[in-house]
C-alpha cells in the first residue's frame, strides 16, 4: 500500500529525479535536503515537473489539486513532499476508493 | 551611418536576388531576376521603429513585466539603447552584422534583443537551457562577433567561448565586475554594467534591403541546426497585418509563453510593442501553473502552443470561466485538437480563439483562422482545428509531388510565399534551394513547408492534415527525426539508426524512440553522449538494439516494420 506520507512522497521524488537523471546519463543524487529545488537545479522544467505531479498522483492513487499550488514554494523538496501528502490524505475516500488492489 | 544591417554572408539562394543591387555573390538564376524589381519596392523600416514610436507615445507605460518586476517602455528604451550604443562603439565594419543574445526569461533578454536591433544587427537568440555543445554550434555557425549576455546565463559563458580564437565584444549588462573575464580572455572585449555607452551616443541605423532581424535555427536534418534568416521586412509586414486584425492597443496585456528560440516569441514582442501592450513573461517556475499566471496579471491575449491547453486539461485548470481577463487565445506550433479548442474557450468565455500557423520560413504564422462554435467543427478535419486563410499578401499553392496544383478539394503539400517569405537558410546554399523553389508553371519563388493539407474546394479554411517527411512535434518543439538520427549514429559508431516519434498524441508525439542496428551497444554512455548535444525533448526516451533492422522491398529502412514493433510492445 503507497501510503502518502511526507518521507514516502520524498521516496517518490528522489527516485523520478535519478531516473530523470540516468536518463540523461548523469548519476544520481547523493543527498536531497529540504531546501533542494528540483526546477532552479535544471534537473527537471516546469513540464517535467507537472509529468512528476501525475506520476504521484498515480502512484499513491489520489488526485492534487494543481489550483492550490504555489508555484514559488512548490519546487522545493520540503514544502513539495508536505504539499503533496497533504493534499492525498484529504481525500481518503479517493484515495482508499482508487486504490488498485481494490 | 551607424552599423548597417546587411546580410551580404548569408550565401542562400535568395541572397543571390541581390546581385543587381552590386553586391557580390551573383548567384541568381537568369529565370528569377524579375524578383529584385518586386523585393527592392519593399519599404525598409527597421523591427525596433514600432517599439520606439510606442516608446514616445506611452514611456511610462509597462512594456515588460519579467519575474514580477515592470519595466516601463521609458525604461527598456534607455537601456536598450545603452547596449546599442555599445555595440555600435566597439563592433568592427568586417564583423557579420549579427549579434548572439545569450538571454533566458530575464530583462535582459528583452533589451538584449531591442539593443542588437537598434545597433542595426539582427539577433540569435541562444538558450542556457539547451546544452552547451548545441548553443556553441550556433554561435560559431553563425558567426557572430558580439554576444548579449545576462547574469544566469553567464556561468556558461567560458564554455561558450571555448574554442573561438576571434575577438569578440561581450556585452553582460547585469555584470557589475568584468575583470575575471577580462583577465580570462584577454582578445576579447567584455562591457558590464558600468562600461555601457552613454544614451547620447547612439545613432540610428540605416537598413540594407534585406537585413537580417533575427537568423533562427531549427532542427536540421543532417544532424547541424539549419538557421533561417528573417529579414526586418518579413516580420514588419507580419506585425502590420495581425496587429490590425487582432486590433491590439495599448491596453493589452500579452502572455509570452514562448521561448527566445521559438520564433512565435518574436509575436509576443514586436505585435506588443507595435501599439504600447505590455509582454508579460512568466518565470520558469510561474510556468508551473500557467492558470494562476493569466489570472494573477490580468492577461488580455494568451498566445501557447496547443500542448499547454492539454496539459492544463489534464491538470483540472480548465475550469468554466476561470480567465474571463482574455479577450484573445492564440495557438501556434502544432496541430490544434477540436477538443482543446472547446475546453479553452469554456474556461476563457470572453474570448476570441485563432489557430495560427506557420513555419520559422514564413515568418511566425502566415495563415489564421477565427474559430466559430457554429460553423467551425463541421470545417474540422481529423479533430483538428483548420489552419485557415493566408495573411495579407501570401499566396498558397497545394500541390502533387511533381508540385503541380492539385484540384479543389485534394491534399497536396502546402507552398506559399509572399512578403513574409525569409531569405533561405544562413550559409546553406543546397538546403535553401531544396526547400525554395520554383513550381512548375509559375514564375515565383515559393516554400515548400513540407505540411500536407488539403486544397479548399469552395472559399472555405485550409486544413492540416500532416507532415510530409520525418518533421514531427514533440511537446510542441519541431524535431528532424533525421537529426536525432544523425546525432546517434555520430555518437554510436553505427550506421543502421532509425528514429521515430511514438506515442502519437493529438497534437504531435509523445517523445522519440530509437532503434540501432548492432549488438553489444552501450545504451547508457550513448544516451550521455545524445543528452550532451541535444535539448532533452530530442533525447530517445526508449533504445532499442536489433541485430538487424527491418527493411523494405528497397532495402530502406522499413519504419511501418518497427511502428508495428512499438505499437506491439506497448
Amino acid at each position: 500500500m503507497n501510503r502518502p506520507t511526507p518521507d514516502s512522497v520524498r521516496v517518490f521524488v528522489a527516485d523520478f529525479l535519478n531516473r530523470k537523471l540516468r536518463d540523461r546519463g548523469q548519476g544520481p543524487l547523493n543527498d536531497l535536503p529540504d531546501d533542494y529545488d528540483v526546477l532552479l537545479s535544471g534537473v527537471l522544467d516546469s513540464l517535467a515537473f507537472v509529468e512528476m505531479m501525475m506520476a504521484a498522483g498515480e502512484h499513491f492513487v489520489g488526485e492534487i489539486d494543481f489550483e492550490n499550488l504555489d508555484p514559488e514554494k512548490m519546487t522545493i523538496i520540503g514544502p513539495l513532499c508536505l504539499f503533496v501528502s497533504e493534499q492525498l490524505m484529504q481525500r481518503p475516500c479517493d484515495w482508499h476508493e482508487r486504490r488498485p488492489d481494490r | 551611418m551607424a552599423g548597417v544591417g546587411k546580410s551580404d554572408c548569408s550565401g542562400g539562394l535568395l541572397d543571390g536576388l541581390k546581385g543587381r543591387t552590386g553586391r557580390p555573390d551573383l548567384t541568381i538564376p537568369p529565370d528569377k531576376e524579375f524578383l529584385v524589381e518586386s523585393r527592392m519596392e519593399v519599404s525598409q523600416r527597421g523591427l525596433w521603429m514600432g517599439f520606439m514610436r510606442s516608446a514616445e507615445r506611452f514611456p511610462e507605460r509597462p512594456a515588460v513585466i519579467v519575474h514580477g518586476t515592470s519595466l516601463s517602455y521609458r525604461q527598456l528604451r534607455e537601456t536598450a539603447i545603452r547596449i546599442a550604443a555599445s555595440l555600435q562603439a566597439h563592433q568592427e565594419d568586417s564583423w557579420t552584422p549579427l549579434t548572439a543574445v545569450f538571454a533566458h526569461r530575464s530583462a535582459t533578454a528583452f533589451t538584449g534583443v531591442l539593443g542588437a536591433l537598434l545597433a542595426g544587427n539582427g539577433y540569435v537568440p541562444l538558450n542556457r537551457t539547451f546544452p552547451v555543445t548545441r548553443t556553441r554550434l550556433m554561435f560559431q555557425r553563425s558567426q557572430c562577433r558580439s554576444i548579449i549576455v545576462d547574469a544566469e546565463s553567464l556561468p556558461q559563458l567560458d564554455a561558450l567561448l571555448d574554442g573561438d580564437n576571434g575577438k569578440l565584444l561581450v556585452v553582460a549588462p547585469d555584470l557589475e565586475d568584468p575583470r575575471c573575464y577580462r583577465e580570462r580572455w584577454p582578445q576579447h572585449i567584455f562591457v558590464g554594467s558600468g562600461d555601457l555607452e552613454a544614451y547620447s551616443a547612439w545613432r540610428e541605423p540605416i537598413l540594407d534591403g534585406d537585413a537580417i532581424a533575427y537568423l533562427l535555427f531549427t532542427s536540421g536534418s543532417t544532424g547541424a541546426p539549419k538557421g533561417v534568416m528573417v529579414a526586418h521586412r518579413n516580420v514588419t509586414s507580419f506585425v502590420d497585418y495581425i496587429a490590425d486584425r487582432l486590433e491590439v492597443t495599448e491596453r493589452d496585456i500579452v502572455s509570452q509563453m514562448f521561448d527566445l528560440t521559438f520564433d512565435l516569441s518574436a509575436f509576443d514582442m514586436f505585435v506588443s510593442w507595435e501599439r504600447g501592450a505590455c509582454v508579460c513573461c512568466p518565470s520558469q517556475k510561474t510556468l508551473i501553473n500557467p492558470g494562476q499566471f493569466i489570472r494573477g496579471n490580468g492577461l488580455t491575449i494568451w498566445f501557447s502552443v496547443p500542448s499547454t491547453v492539454s496539459l492544463m486539461k489534464q491538470l483540472g485548470l480548465l475550469k468554466p470561466g476561470a480567465f474571463p481577463s482574455l479577450r484573445l487565445s492564440l495557438f501556434c506550433g502544432e496541430p490544434l485538437p477540436v477538443s482543446c479548442a472547446d475546453a479553452w474557450l469554456r474556461a476563457a468565455p470572453n474570448s476570441v480563439l485563432e489557430n495560427l500557423y506557420g513555419p520559422t520560413e514564413l515568418t511566425i504564422a502566415c495563415t489564421s483562422y477565427r474559430w466559430d462554435p457554429e460553423r467551425s467543427p463541421a470545417e474540422s478535419e481529423l479533430g483538428i482545428v483548420p489552419i485557415g486563410f493566408p495573411h495579407r499578401g501570401m499566396n498558397v499553392l497545394v500541390a502533387d509531388k511533381d508540385l503541380n496544383e492539385v484540384n479543389p478539394g485534394a491534399e497536396g503539400e502546402l507552398l506559399m510565399n509572399g512578403p513574409q517569405m525569409s531569405l533561405g537558410y544562413w550559409k546553406d546554399f543546397e538546403k535553401t534551394s531544396a526547400a525554395f523553389v520554383v513550381p512548375p508553371g509559375k514564375k515565383d519563388i515559393f516554400y515548400r513547408t513540407g505540411d500536407r493539407v488539403r486544397r479548399p474546394a469552395g472559399d472555405g479554411p485550409l486544413t492540416h492534415l500532416g507532415r510530409m517527411d520525418s518533421q514531427v512535434k514533440i511537446r510542441g518543439h519541431r524535431v528532424e527525426l533525421g537529426e536525432v538520427e544523425a546525432v546517434v549514429r555520430q555518437s554510436s559508431g553505427r550506421d543502421g539508426v532509425v528514429a521515430i516519434g511514438w506515442p502519437a498524441t493529438l497534437s504531435g508525439y509523445g517523445g522519440i524512440e530509437v532503434f540501432i542496428e548492432g549488438q553489444s551497444v552501450d545504451v547508457d554512455r550513448l544516451r550521455s553522449a545524445v543528452a550532451s548535444r541535444c535539448p532533452d525533448y530530442m533525447v530517445p526516451r526508449r533504445w532499442h538494439v536489433l541485430s538487424r533492422l527491418p527493411r523494405n522491398v528497397n532495402d530502406k529502412f522499413d519504419r511501418k516494420a518497427l511502428l508495428a514493433i512499438l505499437g506491439d510492445a506497448s
